[in-house]
């Protein structure tokens, strides 16, 4: 299994030409690759006398096998699971976080981002509001421990911001400017009136990321 | 929902399917950096919505419906269906020189050139089987729309298979 990727070819999918150019053409693509059975019995008679049919029949019955011949599984370069396990240790532990009433929470989320975005609070892991998530404090880890919780927040926050319709940066801008992207949407979806726990979540983990970035901290694994 | 069991359930399911899982990525965003980043979203959106699976379908079904949706939405926001490539296709394509396993090579290449949307038909289709209405349902599309978009896949994918006969 060709496994890590192929070069497509230059051009782009465009309108081709018909197989061939019998008006049944295109009842050919719905049934050639299902059994003779389930072929209307009109075609059939139809393929018996056509030859241009007949060959483009034969193509897509080499297109079935070939189809049929690939392979089911394959194994990515790196494993996958510890990604996974980490962001869903880091996330809260019981319940959707809407538990909390929709009005209490986007009013506090509102405090914490306003409180923030004046520079009167910096954002700290135990907010009231967030006091069900287990934002991960770094301080006393290891470097390797670091890295792997940075890509864990990165992560997380991600995946919250996905769920609310935020795309994720673009490729190969560098670390601190897709993180940068992900603050501002943060931002422009509070400003929105969107705010929710989850936002708050997602500011908290910017956050964080945002002073290990600046202060120079090990580089978190990238999320691509 | 991040209860015990349902993480317990994640972890056995990804044992399970990761790997399936992983290949339709592949095939849907023809990158496999990207492919690994749609299996770990796809899984967490999982875990986070266990609760909210109705059993309308196979928890594998359900589950390779997020992936799919995780795939469309990164092609999306990327705008970029081109891709990668790996060092390792060269040495592939230089192997032998069987005529299936040509075709085989080819048709891997082809279905990463086809337009996302009938890309992920042809894949849902032809290759996991999918029947026409679950697929409308996984891709949010009428059906007649899935045809559409087979019935093109299908035909390009055939006449470039027709060139290596």
């Amino acid at each position: 299994m060709p496994a890590n990727g192929w070069r497509p070819s230059s051009t782009t999918m465009t309108e081709h030409p018909a197989l061939n150019d019998c008006p049944a053409e295109p009842l050919l693509a719905e049934y050639a690759m299902q059994p003779l059975s389930e072929i209307p019995r009109g075609l059939q008679e139809h393929l018996e006398s056509c030859r241009s049919c007949k060959r483009t029949v034969a193509r897509y019955a080499a297109l079935h096998v070939v189809t049929n011949a690939l392979p089911s599984t394959a194994t990515s370069a790196r494993d996958l699971w510890p990604g996974i396990s980490s962001a869903m240790r880091a996330a809260p532990r019981h319940g959707r976080m809407l538990r909390v009433s929709p009005a209490r929470s986007a009013l506090a989320a509102g405090i914490v981002l306003t409180a923030f975005l004046l520079g009167r609070v910096s954002v700290r892991p135990e907010l009231p509001l967030a006091s069900r998530a287990r934002v991960v404090v770094t301080d006393s880890l290891s470097a390797a421990e670091r890295i792997q919780e940075a890509g864990t927040r990165y992560l997380t926050a991600l995946s919250l911001l996905g769920e609310a319709g935020v795309p994720r940066p673009a490729r190969g801008q560098g670390r601190e400017v897709a993180i940068a992207t992900l603050y501002g949407a943060t931002m422009e979806l509070a400003r929105q009136g969107r705010s929710s726990a989850n936002l708050t979540i997602v500011a908290s983990l910017l956050d964080h990321e945002r002073n290990e970035t600046r202060s120079g901290s090990p580089a978190a694994p990238s999320s691509r | 929902m991040s209860t015990p069991s349902a993480s317990t359930e994640i972890a056995a399911l990804f044992e399970q399917e990761h790997r399936r899982l992983y290949l339709l990525a592949l095939r849907l965003v023809a990158n496999p950096a990207a492919a690994e980043d749609v299996v770990q979203e796809a899984f967490l959106r999982a875990w986070r919505s266990w609760s909210d699976f109705r059993g309308a379908s196979s928890r594998s079904t359900w589950l390779c419906g997020i992936v799919v949706r995780c795939a469309l939405n990164m092609l999306r926001s990327e705008r970029n269906e081109r891709s990668f490539v790996s060092s390792e296709t060269h040495s592939i394509e230089s192997s032998t020189r069987r005529p299936q396993h040509e075709a085989r090579i080819d048709l891997e290449r082809a279905i990463a050139t086809l337009p996302a949307r009938a890309r992920a038909v042809f894949v849902l289709r032809d290759i996991e089987g999918h029947a026409v209405n679950e697929e409308a349902q996984l891709l949010d599309i009428a059906p007649g729309t899935v045809k559409a978009h087979l019935f093109h896949a299908r035909q390009r994918l055939a006449s470039l298979i027709d060139h290596h006969d």
